[in-house]
């Protein structure tokens, strides 16, 4: 048996797995319930991953009020990998993000998947996280104002935090204005620390986190039996496209074996800084606790675990035809382990 | 392949899950109608024993060469299995795994089985030959697969598929496979193979979409499309210059005419009026090659999606391209407000 939380993980291995997580569950719910429903999602979810920075950081920020807002934010962009910009100009403090949108988290940066999101999902995106800051550290007096969107065909998202906007709706409000200043990117583009990596792991705020906020998001809005069927076909979807870049990532090139196949999935939750247990055998078993990947999250449905193990069973048979997984009963001493056995009886799963 | 698959992701955003299904499903039949039987022969397999064999060869051989991972089963003479792996074009491309599959419906992942599969026995004078579809990536399948066989009574033309779902077929042995034609070939003839792959699906779509959904509506999805992807590749397609000065318009003509070559096409670049405006003579355009012309509409809007991208680096450029007789056209280059 052994019992291993993996050090720190590169940007370049967490981010597509955690970032095209989070990527396939946005576009999971669009598929199944279409954009107004993902924007629902991305409202509530954005809510509650700001209050939780905001109340990481204490409500600190530096400088104006303008400035917190804008520092809080792109400290917030930075912890999830996002390339950002930011800079005073005439009064206002403008974000600015070039280059990979919140949605295109992949091995290869630059995936053509934000070219299906609607203007009002990526709108409800920055209302929901640069708005809620607006909010709440400028009450009624600051607001964000969403400028550039690359769902609309501009080169980038950008939008500036100001005092003194009217109109709007909780602290955020999308104008097609475009200030002179940004018309030409190349001050934007030109800036090192605009493309500095992002942290990974445990950080609350993470990637990682917030895939586990999404799926208690959609969980409980449309029941865990909806909830989980995302879940499933995200992580069928994102497993089966990364299926030749993964195991070589994890450091476990060759899947052949369940062992193989054990070692594969311990490691994927341990990009996360997940401590997993490992027990070797003719049918390995992997146990993990997904209350303590996701902490402040709350309790999992049953059906989110169950949903995550038929995805991997599903996709280990593109490693070796006959490799399958499934829960296992946990532990009597501590039932809330999430337990998974490996065989190659399938496929079929 | 990056811009065929943005294409559809546009068009899903503009029109809808039916309208890309349906899409999918046309230039599917188009790109089958255009190379299908020319293929068979081209691949040798008009000598094959039976239709089940010659088909499931010609899709392992065309599309290998394409660089789709397959598999490729005889399970019997006339039950022949193929598997499509991914990451394959959907997406973003079969080298550029992404998580954009998880956006596609079920009628997406039947609709180019319909629009090619189902439709080879009707080509090859074959009512009996039809396609079992067993596993769709769009339903959370790990792959795309089923197997060609043959029905026990005559089915109506362009409708040999079926769906049949729980199915999984033998495992596959690579060194049971048929050897593909292109196993030997020098990378650069490889390389040539890929791009006229992606190029002829990408123009099957492009020429497809305005007969689906109206020639400004077809307009609306290319540019946004094409603006959105080299947006998000902007370090690919408008680059920082080595030397780090500002970018002229000399630069953001040497951007566009790259992107024109990209298509193995030769473009002559043109300076006027002192530097002042760009001429980027191109007499054929390999994407509308294999169709009966140019659609002067399109190309206008991956111009207007030009101009965007080039005003990442260059504030007050504009593109914009006339044809020259059936297939050449002449983009320019020049200044304009942004």
């Amino acid at each position: 048996m052994t019992q291993s939380a993996r050090g720190s993980v590169p940007p370049s291995i967490y981010t597509p797995i955690w970032g095209g997580l989070n990527a396939a569950l946005v576009l999971s719910c669009i598929r199944s319930h279409g954009s107004e429903e993902a924007e629902a999602v991305e409202h509530e979810l954005g809510k509650r991953l700001t209050a939780f920075r905001l109340h990481e950081s204490g409500l600190r920020g530096t400088g104006s009020v303008l400035q917190s807002c804008a520092n809080l934010q792109v400290a917030s962009d930075r912890r999830q990998g996002r390339p950002v910009f930011s800079g005073a100009h005439e009064g206002a403090v403008w974000v600015v993000y070039p280059g990979a949108h919140w949605l295109s988290h992949a091995p290869q940066p630059g995936a053509t998947m934000p070219t299906v999101i609607e203007p009002a999902l990526q709108a409800a995106h920055y209302q929901s996280r640069h708005g809620e800051i607006a909010r709440r550290l400028g009450g009624g007096d600051v607001r964000f104002v969403l400028t550039h969107s690359l769902a609309e065909g501009d080169p980038c998202d950008a939008g500036y935090f100001a005092s003194e906007v009217t109109g709007g709706v909780e602290g955020a409000e999308v104008s097609r204005s475009k200030p002179a200043w940004l018309v030409d990117m190349t001050r934007v583009l030109d800036d090192p620390a605009v493309f500095e990596p992002a942290s990974t792991g445990r950080d609350g705020g993470t990637l990682s986190h917030e895939v586990g906020l999404r799926i208690q998001v959609l969980c409980e809005r449309m029941g865990p039996p909806g909830g989980s069927l995302l879940v499933e076909h995200a992580l069928r979807i994102l497993l089966a496209g990364y299926r030749e870049w993964l195991p070589g990532a994890l450091d476990q090139p060759v899947v052949r074996t369940p062992d193989d196949a054990a070692t594969l999935y311990a490691r994927f939750w341990e990009t996360a800084g997940a401590q997993v247990v490992v027990s070797r055998g003719i049918r390995p078993v992997v146990s993990l606790r997904l209350a303590d990947l996701w902490p402040d999250t709350g309790t999992f449905p049953p059906l989110v675990s169950q949903a995550i193990v038929r995805a991997w069973s599903a996709s280990l048979s593109h490693l070796d035809f006959n490799l399958r997984c499934w829960i296992a009963s946990p532990p009597e001493e501590d039932q809330e382990r999430f337990v998974v056995e490996f065989d190659a009886g399938g496929p079929g799963t | 392949m990056g811009l065929c698959s943005a294409l559809v992701f546009s068009c899903l955003r503009f029109h809808g899950q039916s309208t890309i299904a349906e899409l999918e499903r046309r230039s599917i039949r188009r790109h089958q109608g255009k190379h299908f039987i020319e293929g068979i022969r081209k691949l040798g397999l008009e000598s094959e024993h039976n239709d089940v064999l010659r088909c499931a060869k010609y899709h392992y051989f065309s599309n290998t060469m394409g660089g789709l991972p397959m598999d490729y089963v005889e399970e019997t003479p006339t039950k022949v299995w193929i598997r499509y792996l991914a990451p394959y074009w959907m997406g973003d491309s079969p080298i550029e795994p992404s998580a954009g599959p998880a956006v596609l419906g079920s009628a997406f992942g039947r609709a180019p089985y319909f629009g090619w599969h189902a439709n080879n026995g009707a080509l090859l004078g074959n009512p009996r030959l039809v396609f079992v579809h067993t596993q769709s990536l769009c339903d959370g399948d790990p792959w795309d697969a089923g197997y060609f066989t043959m029905a026990d009574h005559d089915l109506p033309a362009g409708e040999g598929y079926w769906r049949r779902v729980g199915e999984w077929g033998p495992r596959f042995f690579p060194e049971q496979a048929p050897s593909v034609p292109h196993g030997d070939w020098p990378p650069e003839r490889r390389s040539k193979a890929l791009r006229s792959y992606a190029i002829d699906f990408t123009a099957s779509r492009l020429a497809t979409l305005p007969e689906l959904v109206g020639l400004q509506a077809a307009e609306r999805v290319v540019e946004h499309a094409f603006t959105v992807a080299m947006s998000a590749r902007h370090e690919a397609f408008v680059p920082k210059r080595p030397d780090g000065a500002p970018w002229g318009l000399a630069d953001a003509a040497a951007a566009v005419a790259d992107f024109l070559t990209m298509t193995g096409d030769h473009v002559d670049v043109e300076s006027a009026d002192g530097g002042r405006r760009w001429f980027i003579h191109q007499s054929a355009f390999r994407w509308w090659r294999s169709e009966s012309q140019r659609l002067p509409d399109i190309d206008a809007s991956i111009a207007r999606a030009w101009t965007r991208v080039l005003r990442i680096r260059l504030p007050e450029v504009r593109c914009r391209v006339d044809s020259v007789g059936d297939h050449g056209a002449r983009w320019c280059i020049e200044g304009g407000v942004a």
